[in-house]
């Protein structure tokens, strides 16, 4: 099995992030690009010490970037997984 | 508002002020309102940051900041409330925000002695004589015959004596090694004046120009130049140059030449008995104050507050650090312990402190203030000592934040100058001293 920190690479504070945690207590993730809603939900549950309900994942497209005048490039392509709670909390702050 | 006062000491009190939760919430409000303004958080647009994440990010600078806002708001009714008479500013030694709400803090106070003053008026001070003796003007017309006088290159076979110049090359020994900080060349050594040591220069006496001489000196451990201290040093002298003063002779002439409204000696002796009188008038002067206050303080014993005491003594080291600064030294390199300072200012410290609280309640029961005229001549006088025009004196006070102390001190004088007026006074020769201690005994008694 990879490394947990490896599945979970660190969690994503947006708005909307936020926004989500307050309401549904769904907490954010950016993780690997290759890992499947399994893995990340075990590496959560082991992490963090919760239950999850559910999970669900996106893959973002990296954004285009001007490398010079004319050629232009891009960042990254990043899997976010969004990850909900039945049981307990992940308070960001105190964990990493 | 809750307040709780406890007594620490006799004037320590230790207030306990807790404020309620829904005041807190306004402040911490509006703290957080002000800040989501100007705080940038990646993932969040400017002023759309949620107060959960400020609080995360900056809890204790927030409570902190609003911490000291509200002490500051609150302090001053709380003491009013409770009616204390509070001297110094409080030390607040902690203040948290329990989950609550409410913001709690400590604050530590000293509060104003109470006491009631028994004698301020015909006090009985020993007033030492200003008399000059035939002496003191004997001496000020010898200091004054030697610098007048003509200084000579004297004779080869001149043997040194007091009062001539002598230029010296040296270097001292310690332990056979040349000390390099304990040389110099050409040097001029005024033989009398004591400033190399009376020792170095007794040795040189009865010597002539052109001769070598090598001797030891044993420095006592406490002399104050560290390098020497506690070391025998040889020194290996050589004898350069000899100069002899001659000093005018004691005549009507001599005295025209120190200023020609003089038109004999005796003039010269009246005018310098004259000057002495003066200084020696204005320096008691100075010594009547301190000795009525010695005097009052003596009279009055009473409790004064310890972090008045502290703050005078920090001052008075703060006075003491500047001075060394501005001779390029740090209070280390003068070998001056801080505690040791701290400890050594604390009973001037206490007496300073003592009497103002004193002259203040004089000031109370006489009804003394300050007039305008008072602030007036204070500025011209300072205008006069240090050359500046009196515009110039009142916009410096303006400026900073020096009218308090300077006020004061114009108050304290004022109320000096009272007592003085009000003081008996008793002239004595210094020998009385024992008489004066047994009076006090007496009174002691009584």
């Amino acid at each position: 099995m990879k490394d947990l920190h490896e599945v979970i690479k660190s969690p994503c504070l947006t708005e909307k992030s936020n926004l989500l945690q307050e309401l549904q207590g769904t907490v954010v993730f950016k993780v690997h690009p290759r890992a499947n809603k399994i893995e990340i939900r075990q590496a959560v549950e082991k992490l963090f010490d919760v239950k999850v309900a559910s999970v669900k994942t996106a893959t973002m497209r990296g954004k285009q970037r001007r490398i010079g005048i004319k050629s232009m490039g891009r960042t990254k392509d990043w899997k976010k997984a969004y990850v909900t709670l039945s049981e307990g909390e992940i308070n960001f702050l105190d964990e990493l | 508002m809750e307040i709780v006062v406890e007594n620490v000491s006799d004037l320590g009190r230790k207030l306990t002020i807790t404020l309620p939760a829904d005041r807190v919430g306004k402040e911490l409000d509006k703290a957080y309102n002000k800040l989501k303004k100007d705080v940038r958080i990646k993932g969040f647009r400017r002023g759309k940051i949620p107060r959960s994440v400020l609080e995360k990010n900056y809890k204790e600078q927030v409570q902190a900041e609003v911490g000291d806002q509200l002490v500051q708001e609150t302090y001053f009714d709380a003491v009013e409330e409770k009616g204390l008479d509070t001297v110094v500013h409080p030390e607040i030694v902690e203040h948290n925000f329990p989950e609550d709400g409410t913001f709690s803090y400590v604050a530590m106070v000293d509060v104003r002695p109470v006491f009631e003053l028994k004698q301020y008026k015909g006090l009985e001070i020993e007033k030492p004589s200003t008399e000059v003796t035939e002496e003191e003007v004997d001496a000020r017309i010898e200091e004054l015959r030697r610098s007048h006088a003509v200084i000579k290159s004297a004779d080869e076979d001149h043997a040194i004596e007091k009062d001539d110049l002598v230029i010296v090359d040296f270097q001292g020994f310690h332990n056979e090694k040349p000390m390099k900080q304990v040389r110099n060349t050409d040097y001029t050594i005024d033989v009398g004046q004591g400033r190399l040591g009376e020792e170095f220069e007794s040795k040189l006496l009865g010597l002539k120009k052109g001769e070598k001489t090598i001797y030891e000196i044993d420095f006592p451990a406490d002399y104050p130049n560290p390098i020497l201290a506690g070391k025998t040093v040889e020194f290996k002298v050589d004898i350069k140059d000899v100069k002899v003063r001659i000093k005018p002779e004691l005549d009507d002439e001599f005295a025209k030449d120190i200023n020609p409204d003089y038109e004999s000696l005796e003039d010269l002796r009246k005018e310098i008995h004259d000057e002495l009188k003066q200084e020696k008038e204005k320096t008691l002067e100075g010594e009547l104050d301190d000795r009525i206050m010695d005097k009052l303080i003596e009279l009055h014993p009473f409790e004064v507050p310890e972090r008045l005491v502290m703050y005078e003594v920090q001052e008075m080291v703060k006075q003491t650090e500047e001075n060394l600064k501005r001779g390029g030294m740090t209070l280390e390199s003068a070998g001056i312990k801080l505690e040791e300072l701290i400890e050594q200012n604390k009973p001037i410290a206490e007496k300073r402190v003592r009497g103002d609280f004193l002259l203040k309640k004089v000031a109370e029961v006489e009804e003394i203030k300050l007039s305008d005229e008072d602030i007036e001549q204070g500025y011209q006088r300072i205008a006069d000592e240090y050359n500046m025009s009196l515009d110039e004196v009142k916009s410096y006070f303006k400026r900073r934040e020096e009218i308090l102390p300077f006020i004061n001190e114009l108050l304290n004088e004022k109320l000096l100058t009272f007592l003085r007026e009000n003081a008996k006074f008793t002239e004595v020769v210094a020998e009385n001293k024992q008489e004066e201690e047994k009076e006090e005994e007496k009174e002691e008694k009584e």
